[in-house]
C-alpha cells in the first residue's frame, strides 16, 4: 500500500523527539522542558503544542476527545479532531468516560479521569515568572535557584490593592514542592483537579517550544498564603440552567428576552450526558 | 521506515510513558509477535526500546561484553552515535555488561545542570527478573508506596542517590529483563531498601 502522507502527520523523527522531551518532563515534574515546536497546519497559539503532544502519542486503537473551553463543538476543538482524524482514522468521541486521549484548553472535564487517560493541555504562556521577568534566560535562573520571590510578591499586590488574588485562570501553582508551574489557563475551579489525579496530565506550549508533565499522584498546590487561602470559583446557590448540576463550573449568560442571569456547565458533554440519561429515565431507553 | 514500524514505536511508546509515570509498575511491552524488530543481540524490550528513543539526535553508551559488534548493528539501525559515558544522553547496560563499567559510568554519566536538569542521561538497563518485596518505593506516580525486586547490583542504589541527591539533578532508568517487561525508575522516586535506610 503506498501512503501519501505519515500516520499522525509528522514523520518519526520529530515523534522521536517530542517522545524524548515528555519523557523528560514526566520524569521532573513541573519543569518545562524545550522542544523543537514543528510546524503543523494550524497558528501558532491555537494549540499546537497540545496537537504536536498528541500527535506523538496517538495510535491506532486511541479514541480521541478534544474540547475547547468545555465546549466539544466549537471550532478549534473541531479542526484539531478533523486533522487528527483525517491523518490517523481513529475514533473521536464527546464523551469523556470514553477517551483515551482528551486535548483541552482551558477546562479539564468534570467528569473523573481515570489511569487509562492521558490529558494534553494546550499551553499559550507556560512560563508562570514572565509578567514578572521578561527574559527567558533569567526566568531559567530563577527557576534553576527555586527563586519565586517574583510570583509570591505578585499574590501579595493583589491582596494590598484589592484584598484578595485577582487571578481568574492560570493560578500558579507549585508541583511535587518544587517547581512553580502555569497550570495553563484552566479556572481556578480546576487547579484542584491537578493535585493527586488518577491520570497523567501532559501541557504543551506550541508557540513557545516548551513541554512540561504532571504525573499521577503527584501533589500540586495552588500558590496561597495562610492568612489568604487560595479560592475557587464560588457557584452557590446556581444552578445549571438545562440540566440543573450543582458543584460543576457555570458559565455566566444573560438572557437577552428577559435580561436575567442564567448559569449553564461550561462542559458541554456532562451536561448533554445527564440531560440523556434524564430523558432515558422518563421514557425508557430508546429500541 | 514501514507503516508497520511506525505503530510498534508508537504502541512500545505509550508504555514506556505509562511506566515512566507510575514508578515500579511492571509493563509487558508487548504480547504479540514481532517480526519488523531489529534484534540487537539483547533482551527483546532492550531493543524494542533503543528503536523506540534512539536517532541521530541523541547519542548513547554501551556497556556490554560485545559492545563493539552490538553498537555498530544499533548505530546502523537507529544512526545515533556511540560516545563515552559522560557525554551520552542514554547508557545502556546489557545483562552481561561489566560491573566496573557500569560503576564508571554512574559515577560520570550526564545528570543535567540546574537550569536545564533534562540535560541527563537515560539508563536502560536489563535486570534479568523482576519481582516484588526488595526496594520499597515512593514520590509522584506513586499512590502510597510500591515495591518491587530487581537484580541490580546494590552499589547502583548508593551510586545513584549520590548522583541523584540535588534534585532537579539526576538519571531516569528504564529496566528491562527477558519476558518482555519494563519497569521505570525516574529521577524523583525514593528507593528504600529492606534493612537499610
Amino acid at each position: 500500500m503506498k501512503l501519501t502522507k505519515h500516520f499522525a502527520y509528522f514523520d518519526e523523527g520529530a515523534k522521536k523527539e517530542i517522545r524524548r522531551a515528555t519523557l523528560k518532563a514526566v520524569a521532573i515534574p513541573g519543569y518545562q522542558v524545550p522542544f523543537a515546536s514543528r510546524e503543523v497546519p494550524i497558528g501558532r497559539g491555537w494549540g499546537t503544542g497540545g496537537l504536536q503532544i498528541t500527535l506523538s502519542l496517538i495510535g491506532k486503537k486511541d479514541v480521541l476527545k478534544v474540547i475547547d473551553q468545555g465546549s466539544d463543538e466549537s471550532v478549534n476543538a473541531v479542526s484539531i479532531k478533523k486533522l487528527v482524524q483525517s491523518t490517523t482514522g481513529v475514533g473521536c468521541t464527546d464523551q469523556t468516560s470514553a477517551a483515551t486521549i482528551i486535548q483541552s484548553r482551558h477546562r479539564i472535564p468534570e467528569v473523573p479521569l481515570t489511569k487509562e487517560q492521558v490529558i494534553v493541555l494546550q499551553v499559550p504562556e507556560p512560563e508562570p515568572l514572565r509578567s514578572i521577568e521578561k527574559s527567558e534566560h533569567k526566568t531559567k535562573t530563577l527557576h534553576a535557584e527555586e527563586d519565586y520571590s517574583g510570583a509570591w510578591l505578585q499574590l501579595f499586590e493583589q491582596i494590598m490593592m484589592f484584598g484578595r488574588t485577582t487571578t481568574n485562570a492560570n493560578h500558579p501553582v507549585i508541583v511535587n514542592d518544587r517547581y512553580v508551574m502555569a497550570p495553563s489557563p484552566i479556572p481556578r475551579f480546576d487547579n484542584e483537579k491537578l493535585h493527586q489525579s488518577e491520570a497523567l496530565i501532559l501541557l504543551g506550549a506550541g508557540r513557545e517550544k516548551k513541554i512540561y508533565a504532571v504525573p499521577p499522584y503527584t501533589s500540586v498546590r495552588s500558590l496561597a498564603f495562610d492568612d489568604y487561602a487560595f479560592l475557587v470559583e464560588n457557584f452557590k446557590g446556581k444552578t445549571c440552567r438545562l440540566c440543573g448540576a450543582e458543584d460543576v463550573f457555570l458559565d455566566e449568560l444573560v438572557n437577552e428576552t428577559t435580561k436575567e442571569t442564567e448559569y449553564q456547565c461550561n462542559d458541554t458533554s456532562y451536561c448533554l450526558e445527564r440531560l440523556n440519561n434524564e430523558t432515558t429515565e422518563e421514557v425508557g431507553e430508546y429500541v | 521506515m514501514t507503516l508497520e514500524q511506525v505503530h510498534f514505536t508508537q504502541h512500545v511508546y505509550r508504555k514506556l510513558l505509562d511506566s515512566m509515570s507510575r514508578p515500579g509498575d511492571i509493563t509487558t511491552l508487548t504480547d504479540g509477535e514481532n517480526r519488523f524488530i531489529q534484534s540487537f543481540n539483547c533482551y527483546l524490550s532492550t531493543s524494542s526500546l533503543l528503536l523506540t528513543l534512539l536517532d541521530q539526535d541523541v547519542t548513547y553508551h554501551l556497556i556490554s561484553e560485545d559492545s563493539i559488534n552490538i553498537s555498530t548493528k544499533i548505530t546502523a539501525y537507529t544512526l545515533a552515535n556511540h560516545v563515552p559515558a559522560k557525554e551520552a544522553d542514554f547508557i545502556i547496560v546489557l545483562a552481561n555488561g561489566d560491573q566496573a563499567k557500569m560503576e564508571h559510568a554512574l559515577k560520570k554519566c550526564k545528570v543535567g545542570t540546574l537550569r536545564d536538569p533534562h540535560l541527563s542521561a537515560t539508563w536502560i538497563f536489563e535486570a534479568d527478573r523482576f519481582s516484588r518485596d526488595e526496594l520499597t518505593l515512593s514520590g509522584p506516580g506513586i499512590k502510597t508506596e510500591a515495591t518491587i525486586q530487581l537484580q541490580v547490583p546494590n552499589i547502583f542504589w548508593d551510586l545513584r542517590e549520590e548522583r541523584n541527591k540535588e534534585f532537579p539533578l539526576g538519571i531516569d532508568c528504564v529496566f528491562t529483563n527477558n519476558r518482555n517487561e519494563i519497569t521505570c525508575i525516574p529521577r524523583t522516586t525514593m528507593v528504600e531498601r529492606v534493612g537499610i535506610k
